[in-house]
């Protein structure tokens, strides 16, 4: 789940990751929240000096009106922002035309260095790095067949370890008495645990700063036996939060396991998005308070019956105002984004004109908070955000009541 | 010399607790299987580790685990005759953190007996394993009404805890007249192998007698060969030797074979059926076999050996019939649980909705509809996460049957209508 604003630092990289310069002369700089903006102007007046000796005349325009620029807007700045800032000035390709923007972003968490940097691309790459979820957890299911380990970063489970093991069934192969097989089977029980412990060991220990905690999942007694055995490392040991009764120990086993630690992980975005999920499709399951579709969701928001509108990051919308330039009639239409498709004015039969167009989930949200809705954003890494996204066509809600 | 019994396989299932490893041990003993002795020393043991009363069970429960914490965890085997029949009895756990080791069992049975007890009822797993039976294929049924006498063999009791079962077994389609119902204490030994005098009132069979008014399976030898692998055992001095179950066709020792989804070949040198060689398996044989040619690492439960001119179909996806039987919120596209069918147990994507259907009629209700809930009856295309054997239900019935799974439960059946071969 992403907030808002979230979402709009995550589309406004993305819209700068396209943007090319013709030389090396796109400027990023990055201030972090302690930085001394009198010592940040200073270097960049050193730069601008320097930029004077560039071969190519077309770079060293560019380069300086972009410094210049910068150190324009620097001077409304006593000191940097809450979480520092970065800004990035150059001449860009437009759709073939050559424009200079320049443009500060002030991101969602301090900014980690201070860095100039001159490219044929904006340097992004600290700011992406803010967009990754670094809440992480391990995962461990264990029974005495197998074992699969993986983790849990943000919305996504990813398997990184499958073992089996040796140790014998109930079909026992005849010959050695009770005592002995029961002794053998224990040998290759506490072999089998030491071979999870090592591979969790090569999964999880290279992470374990950012591990918020470990679950562990299986039929007991197994996974009791395994954490009282102490076969993790140490280092892991203490992070174990949970034991959990789970039935599959392969990688769906791994997903049980997410669900039966629901919560423990309540805070996490995954669980989020799931309970989200969870009260839609209850809901759609019994025809009751539910509503999915752009059009339909549209019409419920406009009457104050939705109660939480769900959208899937991935929608790529806009909405569109078109007017007549003739009779000034107006229309709002939904396109795919980057695409144009003017209506034709049915009093004066002629194509209209494009005046305002928006991003379909902002446009929405703040129609939808104006109503007094809730607004919550699903990536479409969970499966419950994927089925929002492929099976609701990414724009659903909970609503309040029905309207007939 | 008198002529070979004809084979079945049953499979002993219900609710946690309700006697079914009890119910075994019983009759293994009554019928002379399991000598006295052992029965005591059972007895003492579990008396002392604070288990009293389940020297029977221990009779099938015989791992530590099992015995400390006085439940079934995995299926185990025993071999018995009745008049008829030489029977393979499965145990299966009762606990819903071990049904992935039921459906294993129960993918082996031709019949089976349903244990509920007296006094609890109809419980969750009592449903779960009864709606399994049914997609794995199983036809035929015993019920036994267990620990009888904790409800002083009460003939009301008895009646209101069959009615509960006949609803249920009606539910998912099973005919409750050709079934029979059987008041038993498997505890005490009541109408178990000797009818008992406590329960005047009851004039049907008893459990070893009922046994006999089974029919034995059909025995699918024209079709292609179908072993999906149950475990698989590295055996020194032999070498690779997986087990499980010929669901069709025949094998043969010196016969070339394939597993599917491995891809990996080799040659048969020999067959064993409860620890005696065989040259032959047939449908229903449930058998061991060395295989030349293939490690222990290439292979796991789940694959599917065949013959490599008529290979298991390894689907890159695959149309089902499938009908929903719980599910607490909705099913659309995207949902991703997990799929047992034969041995396997994959999880699979809904990737499509195909048509909602009337289970009674079969007529189309809508077409690409947007979600499923409970009672819907619906064709849909579902893709596995990683390479899995099945088969169209109409070419190989025991490979095109499947349950859904899911927040541990049994949340769909279905079948095979048609597979998209990988490559
Ligand atoms: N009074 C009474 N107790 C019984 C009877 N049958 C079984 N029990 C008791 O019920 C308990 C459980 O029996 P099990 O045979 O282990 O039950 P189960 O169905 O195999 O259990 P799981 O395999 O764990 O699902 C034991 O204490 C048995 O002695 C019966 O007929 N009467
Ligand atoms: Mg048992």
């Amino acid at each position: 789940m992403t907030s808002k604003l979230e979402y709009e630092f995550k589309r406004k990289l993305e819209e700068l990751e396209k943007l090319k310069g013709r030389g090396t002369e796109l400027i990023t700089l990055y201030i972090p929240p302690d930085k001394n903006i009198a010592d940040v102007a200073s270097q960049l007046r050193n730069e601008l000096s320097q930029a004077s000796n560039i071969k190519s005349k077309q770079t060293r325009t560019n380069v300086m009106a972009g410094l210049e620029a910068i150190l324009q807007r620097l001077k409304y700045f006593k000191k940097p922002p809450e979480h520092g800032m970065v800004i990035i000035s150059g001449v860009v390709d437009m759709n073939g035309k050559q424009k200079h923007i320049t443009e500060i972003i002030e991101p969602p968490e301090p900014v980690p260095l201070y860095k100039y940097h001159c490219d044929s691309s904006f340097y992004l790459e600290p700011l992406k790095e803010m967009l990754k979820e670094k809440k992480m957890y391990g995962l461990i299911v264990i029974d005495r067949r197998e074992a699969t380990i993986g983790i849990l970063r943000g919305k996504r489970i990813e398997a990184l370890s499958y073992t089996t093991s040796m140790v014998p069934g109930k079909h026992r192969q005849g010959g050695q008495s009770s005592v002995r097989f029961e002794r053998l089977r224990e040998i290759a029980i506490h072999e089998f645990y030491k071979k999870v412990g090592e591979k969790a060991t090569e999964a999880l220990l290279p992470h374990k700063d950012q591990l918020l905690g470990i679950l562990i999942g299986g039929p007991s007694p197994t996974k009791e036996e395994f954490y009282e055995g102490e076969y993790l490392h140490h280092e892991l040991q203490k992070k174990v939060v949970g034991l959990f009764d789970v039935s599959y120990t392969d990688e769906s086993g791994l997903y049980e396991l997410v669900e039966k630690a629901e919560d423990v992980l309540q805070e996490l975005d995954l669980m989020k998005e799931k309970r989200l999920m969870g009260r839609f499709l209850k809901e759609v399951a019994k025809d009751g308070l539910a509503a999915y579709g752009e059009d339909e969701v549209r019409r419920y928001i406009s009457l104050g019956a939705v109660d939480t509108l769900l959208l899937s990051e991935d929608l790529r919308l806009e909405r569109v105002k078109y007017r007549c330039p003739k009779c000034g009639a107006e229309r709002e239409i939904t396109v795919r984004e980057g695409v144009s498709n003017p209506p034709v004015c049915e009093e004066d039969a002629i194509p209209m004109e494009e005046v305002e167009r928006q991003d379909i989930i902002l446009e929405l949200s703040e129609l939808a908070e104006s109503m007094g809705a809730k607004v919550e954003f699903l990536s479409t890494e969970s499966e419950e955000g994927a089925m929002l996204y492929n099976a609701f066509g990414g724009i659903a809600a909970i609503l309040r009541f029905k309207p007939d | 010399m008198a002529k070979e019994k004809e084979h079945i396989n049953v499979a002993m299932i219900g609710h946690v607790d309700h006697g079914k490893s009890t119910l075994i041990g019983r009759l293994l003993y009554e019928a002379g299987e399991i000598p006295e002795h052992i029965i005591e020393k059972y007895r003492k043991e579990a008396q002392e580790k604070g288990k009293a009363t389940f020297e029977f069970a221990w009779v099938m429960d015989r791992l530590k685990e099992e015995r400390e914490r006085g439940i079934t965890i995995d299926v185990a085997h025993r071999k018995f005759k009745t008049q008829k029949y030489e029977i393979t009895i499965v145990d299966c756990p009762g606990h819903r953190d071990f049904i992935k080791n039921m459906i294993t069992g129960a993918s082996q049975a031709d019949a089976a007996i349903l244990v509920v007890a007296a006094d609890d009822g109809v419980q969750a797993q009592t449903k779960e394993h009864v709606f399994l039976s049914r997609t794995l294929g199983i036809n035929q049924m015993i019920v036994a009404i267990n620990k009888m006498d904790k409800v002083n063999y009460d003939q009301k009791r008895y009646e209101e805890v069959k009615e509960q079962v006949v609803k249920l077994l009606k539910m998912v389609g099973y005919k409750v007249d050709e079934i029979p119902f059987i008041p038993t204490s498997a505890y005490n030994g009541d109408n178990v192998l000797k009818k008992s005098d406590k329960t005047p009132w009851y004039n049907g069979p008893t459990i070893f007698e009922a046994l006999d008014t089974l029919k034995p399976p059909e025995k699918p030898v024209d079709k292609p060969l179908r072993i999906p692998i149950q475990d698989v055992y590295s055996i020194s001095g032999v070498g690779t030797v997986p087990v499980g179950r010929v669901e069709t066709g025949v094998l043969k020792v010196g016969d070339k074979v394939i597993f599917e989804p491995p891809g990996v070949s080799g040659e048969v040198k020999s067959i064993e059926m409860h620890h005696e060689p065989i040259k032959e398996a047939y449908p229903g044989d449930n058998i061991g076999f060395n295989v030349r040619g293939v490690g222990k690492n290439d292979i796991r439960r789940g694959d599917v050996c065949g013959h490599p001119d008529n290979p298991p179909t390894v689907a890159r996806d695959f149309t089902a019939q499938i009908i929903v039987l719980q599910h607490p919120t909705a099913i659309t596209v995207g949902y991703t649980p997990v799929v047992h069918a034969h041995t396997a147990q994959v999880a699979c994507k809904f990737v499509e909705l195909l048509k909602k259907i009337d289970p009674r009629t079969g007529q189309v209700k809508e077409e690409n509809p947007q979600f499923l809930k409970t009672g819907d009856a619906a064709v849909v295309k579902l893709e596995p996460t990683r390479p899995m054997v099945v088969e169209k239900v109409k070419e190989i019935p025991p490979l095109g049957r499947f349950a859904i799974r899911d927040m541990g439960m049994t949340v769909a059946a279905g079948m095979v209508l048609d597979v998209t071969p990988r490559k």
